[in-house]
């Protein structure tokens, strides 16, 4: 399952970051990517609640900084509802 | 006391806290640490270098997120006679490549990170100046500028909401009148620590960037409004007196973080927020969690940079107005045929003062709507008899239901507000009785939306002619590159 997380976490940052598939890192930081400001994040987090049917706490949205951190708590979240 | 006398362009406001607070800190980013003698020595290296690659008044532009390298261009920039264009970097590709042809600047001033951006969108990377390039050259010029009042400083775009952007053409002049008034009005002064999570390429961050440095004051600049959690902290830690943020990102830490701002009333002067709807539960949740701490609520656009202000939690009986003018404002409100209408009666706003543009840049169509120093915005609102205007909204957003004027954001906020609604827009579309008729589209977060109830919530709060006659349900909304909606596209998306 958490190779499918992976996969669909990849695929909305390539879409909402309007990257390249190659140019996608999750160890990327915030600051290396060309538009990730306050509105993308948000916009970011609420379509990943969407998709997964999970939500975060404010706390939780403040402190992604990379696409890795946003992963584990995608899939720490998942695992808990199982 | 703060001497205004000697600040005549922006330049000054650099010039002069670098004379009078050289060795006070200045800005503050992350672990950085700079004082006003360093901010002015960084400016320089990019004044130096553009004065010799650059003719006066070519237009260079700025593409940088909020680091302190955006100041230092910024200011070097200006003192090198050139015009800067600020570019927000979450512009879409469209809309870069719609200003790069339009402004047609010199040179761009940026990082290499966004070199793939400039490349999909065209740009030669011979226009492209890389920061960290400028910042390494140490070569002196010795050839000085001379910059006037009168001369252009800044160009912004403004988003759009309808038709095409348009280059708001700012002067020296300009932006030195409309620093002044704010200074005068919030007392802005070098005691001050200012919190800036404001995107500085738009009017709200760079004028209080412009406030700060006119009278020395200390900014501590944020990347971005993410991690609020810890702005807090920063603002407790630091003691900061001055904070601003748009009503979205307050909305979310009085939401969130209830205790740990009350904290920061212990410091906070004052806090400033804009024209975007504020609603009134969260202002009364704001001056009750911060009792001491002014909060400032304006009205401006970048082509009039905040021209009223009123501090909320000293006027409770006018709390839906955005305030009275500044000193050296003038407002008035007109009817469709331009004349002047009188208290309550809801208009077209228009505005006259030093702060005003004169004209947009290369675009006589919108100059059009600049006359004898009278700006006519595209908002709607009224005066009341004491002089305070209230904002009603976008004029082309305004509803008229059979003479009744409708304020989409209102209806908004109470679907928004509404278990199972991610999104929410209110159009007016035609309606053969009413002249217009109220529909609402509503993007459902989740299966639980239910579009009759949300009806009846509305009809419980909501005069009857602002019920919606129709709520949809669609996939997503259109927004601008500022994340303001574009409620004419969504209408008209969804009418086919």
């Amino acid at each position: 399952m958490d190779n499918e997380i992976r996969e669909k976490i990849r695929n909305i940052f390539i879409k909402h970051f309007n990257l390249s598939t190659e140019s996608f890192d999750f160890g990327k930081n915030r600051s290396e990517f060309e538009n990730w400001d306050s509105l993308a994040h948000l916009q970011l987090v609420s379509d990943i609640e969407d998709i997964f049917k999970i939500n975060f706490e404010m706390d939780e949205i403040s402190e992604i900084s990379k696409p890795e951190d946003l992963l584990v708590l995608v899939v720490k979240k998942e695992n808990a509802q199982f | 006391m703060h001497n205004f006398d000697s600040l005549i362009t922006v330049c000054d406001f650099l010039e002069n806290s670098a004379r009078n607070f050289s060795d006070k800190t200045g800005l503050i980013f992350e672990d950085k640490e700079f004082n006003y003698r360093e901010i002015k020595k960084q400016s320089d290296l990019i004044r130096d270098f553009l004065i010799k690659k650059t003719n006066k008044g070519d237009v260079v532009a700025i593409f940088l997120p909020n680091i302190p390298e955006i100041i230092f261009s910024y200011f070097g920039t200006l003192s090198s006679g050139c015009t800067v264009l600020l570019v927000p970097t979450n512009i879409s590709d469209k809309n870069l490549i719609f200003q790069i042809k339009k402004i047609k600047p010199r040179f761009i001033i940026s990082q290499n990170k966004y070199n793939g951006k400039f490349k999909r969108v065209g740009i030669s990377a011979e226009n492209i100046i890389d920061i960290d390039y400028i910042s390494n050259e140490k070569s002196v010029c010795i050839e000085k500028r001379i910059v006037n009042p009168e001369d252009p400083s800044t160009i912004m775009f403004t988003s759009g909401t309808t038709g095409e952007p348009k280059g708001v053409k700012l002067k020296h002049q300009n932006v030195v009148s409309a620093t002044k008034n704010i200074i005068h009005f919030l007392n802005w002064n070098s005691e001050d620590l200012d919190v800036n999570i404001l995107p500085l390429c738009h009017s709200f961050g760079l004028g209080n960037i412009h406030c700060a440095f006119a009278v020395g004051a200390t900014t501590i600049l944020f990347r971005d409004a993410i991690n609020l959690k810890k702005i807090i902290r920063v603002i407790v830690e630091k003691k900061v007196t001055t904070f601003a943020s748009v009503p979205a990102i307050l909305r979310l830490i009085v939401d969130n973080y209830m205790s740990e701002f009350k904290e920061c009333g212990r410091f906070l002067r004052f806090v400033q927020t804009n024209t975007s709807f504020l609603e009134e539960e969260l202002i009364k949740k704001i001056i009750n969690v911060l009792p001491n701490t002014d909060l400032y609520y304006y009205y401006g656009l970048t082509e009039a940079s905040r021209s009223t202000f009123i501090a909320l939690n000293k006027n409770l009986g006018k709390i839906k107005s955005v305030g009275r003018p500044l000193d050296g404002v003038d407002l008035k409100i007109i009817d469709t045929k331009g004349n002047t209408l009188g208290p309550m009666n809801i208009g077209r706003i228009c505005i006259k003062g030093n702060h005003v543009i004169e004209e947009y840049w290369d675009n006589k169509e919108a100059s059009l709507e600049i006359k004898n120093g009278w700006l006519c915005t595209g908002d709607a609102g009224f005066l009341d008899k004491d002089g305070f205007l209230y904002f009603f909204g976008r004029n082309d957003d305004i509803i008229n239901v059979s003479g009744e004027k409708v304020m989409p954001e209102e209806i908004e906020e109470i679907a928004r507000n509404f278990p199972g609604v991610k999104e929410a827009v209110a159009v007016g579309v035609a309606d053969n009785i009413l002249g217009e008729r109220v529909k609402l589209f509503v993007v459902p977060s989740n299966d639980v939306f239910n579009k009759n109830l949300l009806l009846e919530k509305i009809k419980k709060n909501l005069e009857n002619y602002k019920i919606p006659k129709e709520i949809s349900i669609i996939d997503k909304v259109f927004y601008t590159d500022n994340g303001k909606i574009q409620r004419n596209k969504v209408r008209d998306y969804y009418a086919k």
